[in-house]
């Protein structure tokens, strides 16, 4: 296990390096001119030019870049091209919502779609399988944003149970952080739950029908001991794998979702500085993203060796 | 039995999420070392707008101005929306001409800076040397001023190169805040604010890009600010939310746009409003370099006539909008009442107008944000009943200016602020300007706004700006279609005063919470 760890973090820097240089690159092809945002409307040429030259724009696209990784590859990611919060500040204050969000989704995915999936595939043909297939379809085929506004409506905006917008910190209530993310959770969660509902479904499937389950049932073992011991551990493997995919996908849909409910957000900080053209927090949200994935990558791997013995590395 | 426990939990569990009392904090607004104010004590504030700078020497005026900058700094003057273009005293109680290009300034007394500095002739001559020597984004709005000297402890001189009728007015905008010099050199000044503002800037209870709380500063010289106990600006960047936001009671007010000001007001909810900007096309190929069929004035025209502007106000603004054919609003300085309605809607006209040009058709593109193109798909569909071909290009959001300094195009669509046109002009119609990039001159342009920039003679300013707007309008050399609002939506059970700014937002100072009981939410505007 060690080893992998080590390897995933050994492979890590040549990652983050290309993803710098295409985030930066594609950065500077966006359109627009941070001049126009700092100095406004009524800014004279020369007030643009001088601008310009003290904040480097002038410089070629790789002097720009070899600067930023110079300092980058100190710890240093710099400060936002507005004011003198630092990138790492930035991105600190806005991971927790994203990451509480992506928790929130995958709570409501896996309570909702592992439990209904097994349902399903241990039933499957059924009344509880045919409809477990049909509200999967359905979830899967909703826009995440969609369901949000949606929700909204009756939970926030009719009866007030719960706010529209906001986030609270789970230090400073847990109860209210629980509501703030709730609404976003669920929104998130439902797509989710589907993916995980219709894998679940069809990895309990394929184990029911292996040879060993056959050879359990065959030596008389209960049909509990069936499911529970031999059918779902192996079920699992499929399972952590969706979730995986999952988690890396709620990081993305939470961007869409921190919208609707006015939450400042990883995905409302990358909106806000591609907006704007800052470039450094942007560089920030890119490298903490990629960091967070390939973190969540390695934690699957791990959790396989857990889940299948014979998947653990010599 | 076993089944009991965890449904009495779930029970709780959701109980407890659908009561804010089980939060315990949730409706107490707390700050290090202050008085605990209830969020029905305080004024939130639900903006897009985020706080870039608290450095006013740094700042662009604009929402940083209204929502973030006046909270905590004074200006030497200072402005009131009750006469808009008039100075008021501020840090400066009184000023004198002593000749045209003098002036003298009488400061507050007993005025400290929150960090204890003491406030005089000398902080304001450091604040102005500090302005100059920083050249941040407004400094050519006091570009006139080239000195600052000190008569007396509470006696400041302004040295100008030449008369300049907006300086006082502009010194109470960001350039003329005062910051503590004793922290000029603060790295994070830009975060920190150390002015002399009615309220202080709570930075331990604020989260950038979310909340910024500000309480009031028990020392500033006008206490009926006070009767706010707090001030949260919330940044919430989806117009929706906003509104959301609102309707549940998570704030008091919001900026908005017309699609979320109808919502609010059929619930009862307060909606003011004011024309701040103007929508249109701007011709930067007034020549005729680009596309050769632009520089036929009568081409332009056609434009202007093609289009049902009354339609386009009630389809697309649902009424928050109005027709007109100048860029400045009918309270400003360059307004011609008979200008108004140059361009009637007359598309019989604006073909006659092309024929006369000999052009049977023609086309251009217009660069257009997603946000927009609403507005310009309408002006699309009028110009192509007489024979013009708009090709709409959706651009990225916050490209827009950037492209107006260019000659890639032929027009552009940024909307300019509907005042000022001491500003407008070097912006966008003089020679140099910015978003003059094909170079054209009209020399009577020139001649008139240089004689009125530099002119403290108020007939003479209004007669040249009046003659300068017959030419941009008649010319077409900006196409003018509507003046459209700036919408603020509000809890009007709970506010008085709210009032949108000339910079967007709303006049966050001029807020009070209502000390009686419901009213009625009616609709205000200019």
């Amino acid at each position: 296990m060690l080893k992998l760890l080590a390897a995933r973090i050994v492979g890590l820097a040549p990652l983050l390096l290309i993803v710098s240089f295409l985030t930066f690159l594609k950065l500077h092809l966006v359109p627009g001119d941070i001049r126009d945002i700092i100095l406004g409307v009524d800014a004279t040429p020369e007030q643009y030019e001088e601008l310009g030259e003290k904040l480097g724009l002038d410089d070629p696209f790789v002097v720009q870049y070899g600067r930023w990784l110079f300092k980058a590859v100190q710890g240093d990611l710099g400060t936002s091209a507005y004011n003198s919060q630092t990138v790492v500040d930035a991105v600190l204050d806005t991971l927790p919502v994203t990451l509480s969000l992506t928790f929130g989704g995958m709570l409501v995915g896996i309570v909702i779609g592992v439990p209904a999936g097994v349902y399903a595939g241990l039933h499957r043909g059924g009344l509880v399988d045919r409809v477990a297939v049909l509200a999967a379809t359905v979830g899967q085929a909703l826009p995440n944003f969609w369901v949000a506004i949606i929700l909204v409506i009756p939970f926030a905006l009719w009866w007030q149970l719960l706010p529209a917008t906001g986030f609270t910190s789970p230090t400073e209530s847990v109860t209210e952080w629980l509501r703030s993310i709730a609404l976003a959770s669920v929104a998130l969660g439902t797509s989710a739950s589907a993916a995980l509902a219709r894998q679940t479904r069809g990895a309990v499937i394929d184990v029911l029908g292996t040879d060993y389950i056959r050879t359990a049932r065959a030596k008389g073992l209960s049909e509990r001991t069936v499911t529970f011991r031999h059918a779902l551990k192996n079920a699992a493997v499929p399972i952590v794998t969706t979730i995986g995919f999952q988690v890396n996908g709620l990081l993305g849909g939470a961007l869409i979702v921190e919208q609707v409910f006015g939450l400042n957000g990883f995905g409302s900080l990358a909106i806000d500085s591609v907006r704007t053209q800052n470039i450094p927090i942007m560089q920030g949200v890119v490298m903490m993203g990629t960091l967070v994935i390939v973190g969540v990558n390695i934690a699957v791997d791990i959790a396989y060796g857990y889940v299948n013995p014979r998947m653990r590395p010599a | 039995m076993p089944n009991a426990i965890p449904r009495a939990a779930w029970a709780g569990l959701v109980a407890c999420l659908s009561l804010p009392a089980c939060s315990g904090g949730h409706d107490e607004v707390a700050s290090v070392g202050l008085p605990v104010v209830t969020t029905a004590e305080t004024v939130r504030f639900g903006t897009s707008n985020p706080m870039v700078t608290f450095d006013p020497h740094l700042a662009d005026t604009g929402p940083q101005f209204s929502s973030y900058l006046t909270l905590v700094y004074d200006g030497l003057t200072a402005l009131n929306l009750a006469s808009p273009f008039e100075p008021h005293p501020s840090l400066a109680t009184s000023w004198t001409w002593p000749d045209d290009n003098t002036i003298d300034l009488t400061l507050r007394r007993d005025v400290r800076f929150i960090d204890g500095e003491l406030f005089d002739a000398h902080a304001a001559k450091a604040n102005i040397d500090r302005l100059m020597e920083l050249k941040g984004p407004r400094i050519n709005t006091v570009a006139s001023m080239y000195a600052a000297e000190v008569l007396d402890d509470y006696a400041l001189r302004l040295h100008l190169h030449f008369p300049d009728p907006t300086l006082l007015y502009n010194l109470g905008l960001s350039p003329g805040m005062m910051v503590s010099p004793a922290a000029f050199d603060n790295p994070d000044l830009d975060l920190n604010p150390v002015g002399t503002g009615p309220w202080l800037y709570d930075r331990a209870r604020s989260t950038l890009g979310e909340v910024l709380h500000f309480v009031p500063n028990p020392e500033h010289f006008e206490p009926t600010y006070h009767d706010v106990p707090a001030i949260d600006v919330q940044e919430l960047p989806d117009r929706r939310a906003r509104l959301n936001a609102l309707v549940s009671g998570q704030i008091d007010l919001a900026i908005v746009g017309p699609t979320e000001a109808e919502p609010a007001r059929d619930q009862g909810f307060g909606v003011t409003s004011r024309a701040n900007r103007w929508f249109g096309l701007t011709i930067l190929d007034r020549a005729g370099d680009l596309v050769p069929e632009m520089g036929d004035p009568r081409v332009r025209q056609a434009l202007g006539f093609a289009v049902d502007r009354q339609a386009i106000a009630e389809a697309v603004y649902f009424g928050y909008a109005r027709p007109t054919s100048q860029p400045m609003h009918h309270a400003n300085l360059g307004h011609d009442p008979e200008l108004e309605s140059f361009f009637s809607y007359d598309p019989a006209r604006a073909r006659a107008l092309l024929d006369e040009a000999g052009i049977d058709t023609f086309s251009f593109t217009v660069p257009v944000t997603a946000d927009s193109v609403p507005q310009y798909e309408a002006v699309q569909a009028y110009v192509r009943r007489v024979g013009i071909d708009m090709r709409i290009k959706v651009i990225e959001p916050g490209s827009v200016a950037a492209l107006a300094r260019t000659r890639d195009y032929p027009v552009n669509t940024i909307g300019y602020p509907n005042f000022d046109p001491d500003s407008r002009h070097p912006a966008i119609w003089s020679v140099t300007a910015g978003f003059n990039p094909f170079g054209y001159e009209d020399p009577r342009l020139e001649r008139l706004a240089d004689e009125a920039i530099r002119s403290l003679d108020d007939d003479l300013r209004a007669r040249n700006y009046r003659e300068y707007f017959n030419v941009v309008v008649k010319d077409v050399l900006t196409l003018v279609y509507l003046q459209i609002d700036d919408l603020v939506i509000y809890d009007s059970d709970k506010l008085t005063g709210v009032r949108v700014g000339r910079y967007i937002d709303p006049m966050l100072r001029e807020i009070r919470i209502r000390p009686d009981g419901p009213t009625f939410a009616g609709v205000a505007g200019e």
